[in-house]
């Protein structure tokens, strides 16, 4: 079941040809936005800290909302195991809520790594080439969180790094930022793998987080919030936002 | 009801001397929008600090929205208000040589009001557009100030002479019209022109100042018709929130980047959507 079942259009991404959802956007008020599309690692594999995820993704969304920027934010959620799953699609970020997130991810199954990246990808491209159709300014940021292997996808990673370049070539936004996060990455051979993918699927930043213990997911929320903010700050500004340290 | 303002610094200013602000509820809205005069501060005679004097002039006039809803525009008890504001920041009273223009919908209509020149445009519901533009002799225009100041009065009076009203329609499929001018005695002219903008004829009223007369090709003298420039600032897409902010922006940022248009004045727009019929 989605999170959110409201009365979102539904779109076909272009490049890939995924169906997404968005609000529809004659009723958007603002001038600029930032598409935030974030996929999640449901896995069989995360079972044990899907829980420390979905707080990563509620406590970071929990920020933007405070933010002054909360107005100019839509946001985007995905699932991805065995299927990829749109647990609600483009919304503005103030209506997003949080409460209805607990327990979202339910892990089980593969890891549709690629096909989760290019479904974010493509859709945000595709909305954002409709905001801007219509006169709306739109930058984005994609943040994948996974903690290992594609696996069962019907994309490859040089897929991910086309879906990027179509979004930034084809003036569907103004700027894209995008994040892949490693999370409770305890295998130097998943280490590698996901550093290559970094690479290989064009993101402009890999960070790693070596468990998933609070401390760890305190501190993926302060770097996940903070590249939203920051990203949402430059929307305008004709180039995309500084990368944020880890 | 929507209403939206915007205002951008022109290419040969150092400061944006243009301001707006708008505003509604459910029954009534405002736009109101002030056009500073180009004159460096520190120039000698030029007008000092005009970009305070706009904002005075809007906040001024935003006291006395309910004279304006009742039809009249207040011209004494809007000077005299800013006038106050300019004297409690010690600043010269040639500050206030701004235009001002202004837009309320009430019912079945959005009513101007002008001082100054100036562009108003309403957009019909079939896609047209009605412009109203007033141009003053010797490029003077006139401003609200005068009304405190007699020997300025009398010398505007004097050097202006002329006023020319223009106006002009654009209809879908056919194009523009001819322009009508009608050039009179500046003796003749009323301070304050108006105009009443029919609900059930015009969806969006805007405000612009006469930065949109100022459009030219990027290296030439070459400059751009106003009925050409209109096109794109009324092209609003989705009158939704920030309509206006939105399409000054695609309008700035995307088309005159790519057209090589810029614009030397600073440029200003304020308006209403007056929302959709209701049968």
């Amino acid at each position: 079941m989605p999170i959110f079942s409201d009365d979102a259009e539904t779109f076909k991404a272009n490049g890939s040809g995924f169906q997404f959802s968005g609000v529809n956007i004659s009723k958007l008020g603002a001038s600029e936005y930032t598409l935030v599309g974030a996929a999640c690692d449901r896995s069989s594999s995360v079972t044990p800290f899907a829980s420390e995820i979905e707080k990563c993704v509620i406590e970071s969304f929990k920020a933007c909302q405070k933010s002054a920027r909360v107005d100019n934010l839509l946001a985007r959620l995905l699932a991805f195991g065995t299927e990829v799953t749109e647990e609600h699609g483009f919304r503005p970020l103030a209506d997003c809520h949080l409460a209805n997130y607990d327990g979202f991810l339910k892990p089980g199954g593969t890891t549709k790594l690629y096909d989760a990246c290019v479904d974010t990808v493509d859709a945000m491209a595709t909305y954002g080439k409709d905001l801007i159709s219509q006169d709306y300014t739109a930058n984005g940021i994609v943040i994948i969180i996974t903690d290992g292997a594609d696996y069962g996808s019907r994309f490859k990673a040089h897929h991910v790094k086309e879906a990027m370049m179509r979004a930034r070539q084809s003036e569907s936004l103004e700027s894209l930022v995008s994040l892949l996060i490693g999370i409770n990455v305890k295998e130097p051979s998943i280490a590698q793998y996901l550093k290559d993918f970094q690479g290989e699927g064009g993101f402009d930043k890999y960070v790693e987080a070596a468990d998933a213990s609070a401390k760890t997911i305190a501190k993926l929320v302060d770097f996940i919030s903070k590249s939203i903010s920051m990203q949402s700050q430059a929307v305008n500004s004709g180039g995309p936002s500084q990368l944020v340290t880890f | 009801m929507e209403t939206d303002y915007y205002f951008r610094m022109g290419a040969t200013h150092s400061v944006c001397q243009d301001y707006a602000a708008a505003g509604h509820t459910e029954e009534r809205a405002y736009a109101v929008l002030s056009d500073g005069c180009s004159g460096e501060a520190k120039s000698d005679p030029g007008s000092p600090h005009t970009d305070f004097g706009a904002r005075f002039l809007v906040r001024s006039t935003l006291y006395h929205l309910p004279d304006l809803f009742d039809g009249d525009f207040p011209l004494q008890k809007v000077a005299v208000e800013a006038d106050g504001m300019i004297r409690q920041t010690r600043l010269s009273r040639l500050a206030m040589d701004a235009t001002l223009l202004a837009a309320v919908k009430s019912g079945r209509y959005t009513r101007t009001f002008q001082i100054g020149d100036g562009v108003i445009a309403g957009r019909t519901r079939s896609g047209g557009i009605r412009y109203f533009t007033l141009k003053f002799g010797g490029n003077m225009p006139y401003y609200l100030g005068y009304t405190l100041d007699e020997r300025r009065e009398d010398d505007f009076l004097a050097k202006a002479k002329t006023v020319t009203r223009t106006t002009n329609l654009y209809t879908p499929g056919e194009g523009w019209g001819q322009a009508t001018e009608i050039t009179e005695d500046i003796i003749d002219f009323k301070i304050c022109q108006q105009h009443l903008f029919n609900h059930e004829e015009y969806d969006v009223v805007l405000l612009m100042s006469d930065g949109v007369e100022s459009f030219m090709r990027k290296g030439t003298t070459t400059s751009i018709p106003l009925e050409t420039v209109l096109e794109q600032v009324c092209a609003i897409k989705n009158t939704q929130g920030e309509f206006i902010t939105r399409r000054c922006n695609a309008f700035l940022q995307r088309f005159c980047a790519e057209n090589g248009w810029i614009h030397n004045d600073d440029f200003s727009c304020a308006g209403i959507y007056s929302g959709p019929l209701v049968p």
